[in-house]
């Protein structure tokens, strides 16, 4: 594997010890939750035990995996004010996928007994091929994303502790490993609740010590509308085009996370759920405050003259960090860079597992007579292949780290998000934007990222893909509306309306 | 038209618009000065649109259409004034810390939105039939509907 350029070295005391105890209190919940875990329903929902700022807190550490601290800075710093739009969406998302998703699935889960959301793809439709269709786009995608996790996962740890990349990555996968198999969703739920609080308060942190570096906010804006006033233009170096279609696909392709949103089932009191949005929209808009912080704070000291310009985007965390903050703060927040790896990752282990064990078995008509054992070795295999992958091939990694989002956003926010809301879907709409999503993205994106095609300014394949999977959904579904009612189960009807 | 008619129009209209300004940014080489009005339309009608399809029956209206009105013309007018108003100069003065149409997209789309959609939902929500009671009513239903149908 090609050692990465410029490697970033923080061992020091304060950071080994800070990583030291974030790795034991990870461990202790881990062991406790292995014990609780005696059945599929509670390796993959938690039982429908947890609780509402739980699953808050879990959902945004899932949701922001290691991108949110080291590579959305990074990106801030290149491009400027166009980055955010990648994150600005997070003041809607909460309560979107609240409004539409978190009551019916709940629902569903109660009497329908679902686990996954390809089950309910499978339940909405009345159609096995429907939810095997949304497993597959699921396990290309995960495994893509779990790839590029690993490998930012073993940076950190090669870091902190100086083991090289290559024992970097399997150490930190045989960590996730471990208490993703034994403990599963209970496990990642609760080390998720830990991990997210770290995520938050090295956020909150990081924005303050990025503020002070600079004078202030209206010091920092000075300081960058003197040498690069484009930068804090409302699109930063991005066509207006090209930043809002970030928003779009962003927006709606919350709708489609099934790492976020399979959540849902695992709410102990579905009364809560009122107040979902405010904790989720609450704790992310905290959590991302480092985001949008250290991007500009560093790009105002270059452009002061205070430092040099970093060699490679990535690096505005850690050298803020390193000139910046206090030796704790940068223990506490390369901490929260594992954290925030280590939730997502679990994750999606869970709802991969979840989809050999369970989805893609009840698609081909297969029984499985023990799913929780089959869940724990499906996390032991899918754990091996991004590892793998991770370490052979840094070109599969960058292709398949690419498909990942679009994939669940084209091939999900149809057939899930306004199927469930909307009677007049088919399954033949469904199956059709499945396919649209799933075959656009895996062609259209590969052709952008081989340089084969290059696609105008603004334009975006994930963009791109969302739109044609969305009206092809509405186009078939209304080609076939004939067969709408037959497609949809009474009591699936009954939780739609409620 | 209903409410859930209103939302899928929403969600249809603003697909095609986003669809158009990719087709005309795409027809033009990137150039197209309609492109990113059209992905103002298709913002500003999706996510709102998607808001008032997803909502199930057991919601209070007026809460629930005042919310997606409301993210709406906050989309619309912040995005419309980020492409309308002028270029700032460093000798410009900042709102609130920054140049005053980023200013306007970070707290217009990144602030307003949180403050508002989250306390609208908790408003809007009402628990009936969610107590334990209530699920076990459902769970009898749905079953009695299944026997029905099967």
């Amino acid at each position: 594997m090609r050692p990465p350029a410029g490697r970033i070295v923080v061992k020091t005391p304060e950071v080994v010890a800070a990583a030291i105890a974030y790795a034991l209190v990870c461990t202790v919940i881990a062991w406790w939750a292995s014990r609780r875990v005696t059945s599929a329903r509670e390796f993959f929902v938690a039982g429908k035990g947890v609780g509402v700022w739980t699953l808050a807190i879990a959902s945004m550490a899932s949701a922001l995996s290691g991108f949110a601290f080291i590579g959305g800075p990074g990106l801030v710093y290149a491009t400027g004010a166009g980055a955010l739009y990648i994150v600005l969406p997070a003041a809607i998302t909460g309560a979107l996928s609240a409004w539409v998703l978190a009551r019916r699935l709940r629902l569903l889960a109660e009497v329908r007994g679902l686990m996954t959301v390809p089950d309910a793809i499978g339940a909405r439709y009345r159609s096995p091929g429907a939810q095997g269709l949304a497993a597959v786009a699921i396990l290309i995608a995960i495994v893509g994303y779990m790839a590029t996790n690993f490998l930012a996962l073993g940076l950190v740890i090669d870091a902190i502790f100086g083991t090289g990349l290559t024992a970097g990555v399997v150490i930190g996968a045989a960590a996730i490993l471990a208490y993703s198999a034994a403990g599963g969703i209970v496990a990642g739920i609760y080390t998720d609740l830990f991990q997210g609080a770290v995520m938050a308060i090295a956020s909150l942190l990081v924005f303050i010590a990025a503020l002070q570096s600079g004078g202030g906010l209206g010091d920092i804006s000075r300081d960058i509308m003197q040498g690069d006033a484009a930068f804090l233009g409302p699109w930063g170096s991005f066509t207006p085009l090209a930043a809002m279609s970030l928003f779009f696909v962003f927006g709606l392709g919350v709708l489609g996370q099934p790492h976020v949103i399979h959540k849902y089932y695992m709410v102990r009191d579905p009364r809560s759920l009122r107040w979902y949005p405010l904790l989720m929209t609450a704790a992310m808009l905290v959590t991302l405050l480092l985001f949008f912080g250290v991007g500009i704070a560093m790009k105002a000291r270059v452009l002061a003259g205070d430092i040099p310009p970093l060699a490679r985007p990535d690096d505005a965390t850690p050298q803020f960090l390193l000139r910046y903050a206090s030796p704790l703060l940068a223990g506490v927040v390369f901490s929260g860079v594992a954290a925030a790896i280590m939730s997502t990752v679990n994750s999606f282990i869970s709802v991969g597992s979840a989809a050999v064990a369970r989805d893609i078995p009840r698609a081909r008509g297969w029984r499985v007579a023990n799913e929780l054992r089959v869940g724990r070795v499906s996390s032991v295999v899918l754990t091996v292949i991004a590892v793998l992958i991770a370490l052979r091939s840094n070109t599969l990694v960058a292709l398949l780290g690419v498909f990942g989002w679009s994939l669940f956003a084209s091939t999900l926010v149809p057939a899930l998000a306004i199927g469930l809301a909307w009677e007049g879907a088919t399954r033949s709409g469904a199956i059709a934007s499945i396919v649209t999503g799933l075959a656009l993205t895996l062609v259209l994106e590969s052709l952008v990222w081989g340089k084969v095609i290059a696609l105008p300014a603004g334009v975006s394949a994930a963009g791109l893909t969302v739109v044609a999977s969305i009206l092809v959904f509405l186009a078939v579904s209304w080609l076939t509306r004939s067969t709408a009612a037959r497609d949809l189960d009474p009591d699936v009807r009954l939780i739609m309306n409620l | 038209m209903t409410r859930r008619g209103a939302g899928l129009s929403g969600v249809v209209a603003g697909t095609l618009c986003a669809g158009g300004a990719y087709a005309t940014a795409w027809l033009s080489g990137g150039t197209s000065p309609a492109a990113p009005w059209l992905m103002v339309a298709g913002i500003a009608l999706t996510l709102p649109g998607t808001v008032l399809l997803g909502a199930g029956r057991s919601t209070r209206q007026p809460w629930l259409i005042g919310a997606a009105v409301v993210l709406a013309i906050v989309l619309a007018s912040v995005f419309g004034a980020a492409l309308f108003l002028p270029h700032e100069t460093p000798a410009d003065r900042l709102l609130l810390g920054l140049p005053r149409r980023l200013a306007l997209v970070v707290y217009g789309i990144g602030l307003v939105p949180a403050l508002i959609l989250p306390l609208a939902f908790a408003r809007d929500f009402r628990d009936d039939g969610l107590d334990p009671d209530g699920l076990k009513a459902l769970r009898d239903e749905c079953a009695r509907l299944r026997g029905e149908s099967s």
